[in-house]
C-alpha cells in the first residue's frame, strides 16, 4: 500500500508542470502483463507498473532528485510472493553534487556502493575526493534489508576512504556495521584495488572480513589482460569461507545446519577466460573453472559462446555451458541459441535454453525454453513487446507464460537528452 | 556506548560530513551524463587512460561489479539507476530474462527454469546466491527454504 502510494505521488509529479525554466525531468514507465501459471495449477494475469525518472536542476544546477519504483496492481495468486509484495520502492532521493571533486550528498532511498557496502538504505551519503589523491564515502540510515521484522532500532552505517594515482592505481578500505532490533546483525571491514600497472593490464580484487567472526569473509580478484591480436584473457581467483560469508542471513536458505550449506566448508575456484574478435561484429570465448572444496570433493565449470551482432540490425548467438559435479546429480550440460532481426520500426527475437541433467528430476531429464518475441518502435520513446515462451521441466509437462509490455519514454523541460 | 550514544555519534558524524566537502580536491566532477551521445559502448575507441578499461567487451559482465563498486559514477554517465534494477533488487517478482526476451545479447540470470538448475547451481557455489538473495530478494526462496 505504501508503495502504491509512492508511485502515486511520482505520476503527479510527473503531470505536475515544471515550475523553474530550467528544472528538467525524464524517465521511463514500463508497463508489463505476464500470463502464466503458477505451480497450483491456477492461471494468472499480474500487471505490473515499472517507474523512473530524474527532476534536474531543482532551483539550483546541482540539485536533482531521482525515483525508482514498481506496483502490481492485479493480486490474483493465492500465495506466494504476490501475497507478501505488491511493490517495491527502489529508489528515491534528493541529490547535491558539487562541480568539483566529485563531491555528493544523497538523501532518501538510496543505495550504496562503497567497497563492503552494497546496500540498500533510508539515509544519507556523503563522497568527495580530497587533495593528494585521497577520498572518502560515509553513510548512514535505516537498512532496507532488515525489514523482514520491524524497523525500529535497526541501523546501518559506515564508509570507505580510497587514495587514487591517476592511471596506476586505486585501493580502498571500508567499515559497515549493521544493527537489527537494537542487536549487532553485521560488521564488515574490506580491502579493494583497482591497479593498472602496464598497458592493457587491469587488476581487479576485493577482500571482506567478518569482524564478528574475527576471520576473512571471501577474496575475489581478476585481471584483464588484453586485447593481444584480438585476444583477451581474464583469468580469475575466488575464495569464501562459509561459516564467515553466510552470516545474517533473513532466509534459512543460508542457515546453518537447516541448509545444506556446511559451515567448515571453503571453497577455492580458478577460472580463465579467453575471448577473440574475430572481427567488429563476431567473438567467441571459452571459460574454465575449476572449485576445489575443503570438505567436498571438486566440480568444474566449462564451455563456449559465439556470438555475432550488428548495431542497429540484429545478432544471432550460441552457447553450450557443462556443470560437472562429483556427484552425477550434480551435473547438467546447458545449451542456447539465439536470434534477433530489426525490420524497420519492427524486430523479431527467437530464443532456445536448453538443460540436459545427467540424473533425471521429477522423471525429466531435458528442460526447455523457446520464446519468440515481437517488438514494434513507433517512435523513438514508445515501444510495444510481444513474447510468448513455451517449455518442459520437472515442475511443469507444459509451461506457457505469455508476456506484453509497453515502454514510454518521457522528458519535459530542457537540458534533456 | 550503549544504542542511544550510538545513534547520536551517527548523526553527530553525519551532520558534520559536509565539512570535508568543502575541503575537496578542486579538480572538476564528472559529467553528469556522457558528453557525447556514443553508438557502442567500446570506450577505448576514444580513452587512452583508466576509463578504457570500462570498454563493454565480451567479458564485461564478469567484470562490472568491481567497477561498479568503485567507480559508480561512470556507469551513471550512460545508464540511469533504474538499469542496474533490472536485475539488482531488492524485491523482485519478476525474472530479468522475463522482462527482456526481446534483448537477447543482454546476459540476464536465470534463464528457462531456473527453480530446477538452481539446486545444482547453489550446492556447487552458494556464494553469488547469497549477494542477491541472502538478506534481501528472497521472498520467493521461503516457499520451500523455512
Amino acid at each position: 500500500m505504501k508503495d502504491r502510494f509512492l508511485l502515486t505521488v511520482a505520476f503527479i509529479i510527473i503531470l505536475f508542470p515544471a515550475t523553474a525554466s530550467s528544472l528538467s525531468l525524464n524517465g521511463e514507465s514500463k508497463t508489463y502483463l505476464q500470463s502464466r501459471e503458477t505451480s497450483d495449477s491456477k492461471d494468472i494475469t499480474p500487471v505490473f507498473e515499472y517507474l523512473d525518472f530524474t527532476l534536474r536542476d531543482i532551483g539550483r544546477e546541482e540539485v536533482s532528485f531521482h525515483f525508482g519504483g514498481w506496483a502490481r496492481f492485479k493480486d490474483e495468486e493465492d500465495g506466494g510472493f504476490a501475497k507478501r509484495e505488491t511493490g517495491d520502492l527502489q529508489y528515491a532521493y534528493l541529490s547535491f553534487k558539487k562541480k568539483s571533486g566529485n563531491a555528493v550528498a544523497n538523501l532518501g532511498r538510496l543505495f550504496i556502493s562503497e567497497g563492503v557496502a552494497l546496500e540498500q538504505i533510508d539515509g544519507i551519503y556523503k563522497r568527495a575526493d580530497l587533495k593528494g589523491g585521497l577520498g572518502a564515502a560515509i553513510f548512514g540510515g535505516v537498512p532496507v534489508e532488515t525489514d523482514f521484522d520491524s524497523r525500529k532500532g535497526d541501523w546501518v552505517y559506515g564508509g570507505r576512504v580510497t587514495h587514487e594515482v591517476p592511471g596506476l592505481y586505486t585501493t580502498g578500505i571500508s567499515y559497515l556495521r549493521e544493527i537489527n532490533d537494537n542487536d549487532d546483525f553485521r560488521e564488515e571491514a574490506g580491502f579493494d584495488i583497482w591497479l593498472l600497472p602496464l598497458d592493457k593490464v587491469d587488476i581487479l580484487g576485493r577482500s571482506s572480513y567478518n569482524i564478528r567472526e574475527s576471520g576473512a569473509m571471501e577474496h575475489s580478484y581478476f585481471a584483464a589482460l588484453g586485447p593481444f591480436e584480438n585476444f583477451r584473457i581474464t583469468p580469475a581467483i575466488y575464495w569464501a569461507d562459509y561459516r564467515r560469508y553466510f552470516t545474517s542471513q533473513t532466509t534459512d536458505a543460508f542457515t546453518f545446519p537447516a541448509s545444506a550449506i556446511n559451515p567448515k566448508e571453503q571453497v577455492l575456484i580458478l577460472g580463465s577466460e579467453v575471448s577473440y574478435d574475430f572481427t567488429d561484429n563476431l567473438f567467441a570465448s571459452v571459460q574454465y573453472k575449476n572449485h576445489d572444496y575443503d570438505v567436498s570433493g571438486r566440480a568444474d565449470y566449462y564451455g563456449g559462446r559465439i556470438r555475432y551482432s550488428v548495431t542497429g540490425s540484429g545478432s544471432a548467438g550460441l552457447s553450450t555451458y557443462r556443470m560437472y559435479g562429483d556427484e552425477k546429480k550434480l551435473r547438467y550440460l546447458e545449451c542456447r541459441i539465439y536470434g534477433s532481426k530489426k525490420f524497420g520500426k519492427a524486430d523479431l527475437t527467437a530464443d532456445l535454453f536448453n538443460v540436459k541433467y545427467d540424473e533425471k528430476v521429477n522423471e525429466v531429464k531435458n528442460a526447455y525454453a523457446a520464446s519468440v518475441a515481437a517488438g514494434y518502435d513507433f517512435t523513438g520513446d514508445i515501444r510495444a513487446v510481444a513474447d510468448v515462451e513455451y517449455g518442459r521441466n520437472p515442475f511443469f509437462d507444459e509451461e506457457v507464460k505469455v508476456f506484453l509490455k509497453f515502454i514510454y519514454k518521457f522528458a519535459v523541460g530542457g537540458g534533456l537528452t | 556506548m550503549n544504542n542511544r550514544q550510538l545513534k547520536i555519534s551517527i548523526i553527530v558524524l553525519l551532520l558534520a560530513a559536509p565539512a570535508f566537502l568543502y575541503h575537496c580536491a578542486g579538480h572538476s566532477s564528472v559529467y553528469l551524463e556522457h558528453p557525447v551521445e556514443i553508438e557502442r559502448p567500446i570506450c577505448s575507441e576514444c580513452h587512452i587512460d583508466e576509463h578504457a578499461a570500462m570498454s563493454h567487451t565480451s567479458d564485461f559482465l564478469t567484470r562490472h561489479k568491481f567497477y561498479a563498486a568503485r567507480w559508480r559514477q561512470a556507469c551513471s554517465l550512460c545508464h540511469r539507476e533504474s538499469f542496474c534494477n533490472d536485475c539488482h533488487a531488492n524485491k523482485e517478482e519478476l525474472k530479468p530474462s522475463d522482462k527482456f526476451k526481446d534483448s537477447p545479447d543482454r546476459s540476464l540470470p536465470h534463464r528457462g527454469d531456473y527453480l530446477t538448475q538452481h539446486t545444482i547451481d547453489g550446492r556447487i557455489n552458494p556464494a553469488p546466491c547469497f549477494k542477491c538473495h541472502g538478506r534481501k530478494n528472497n521472498e520467493r526462496c521461503g516457499a520451500c527454504h523455512r
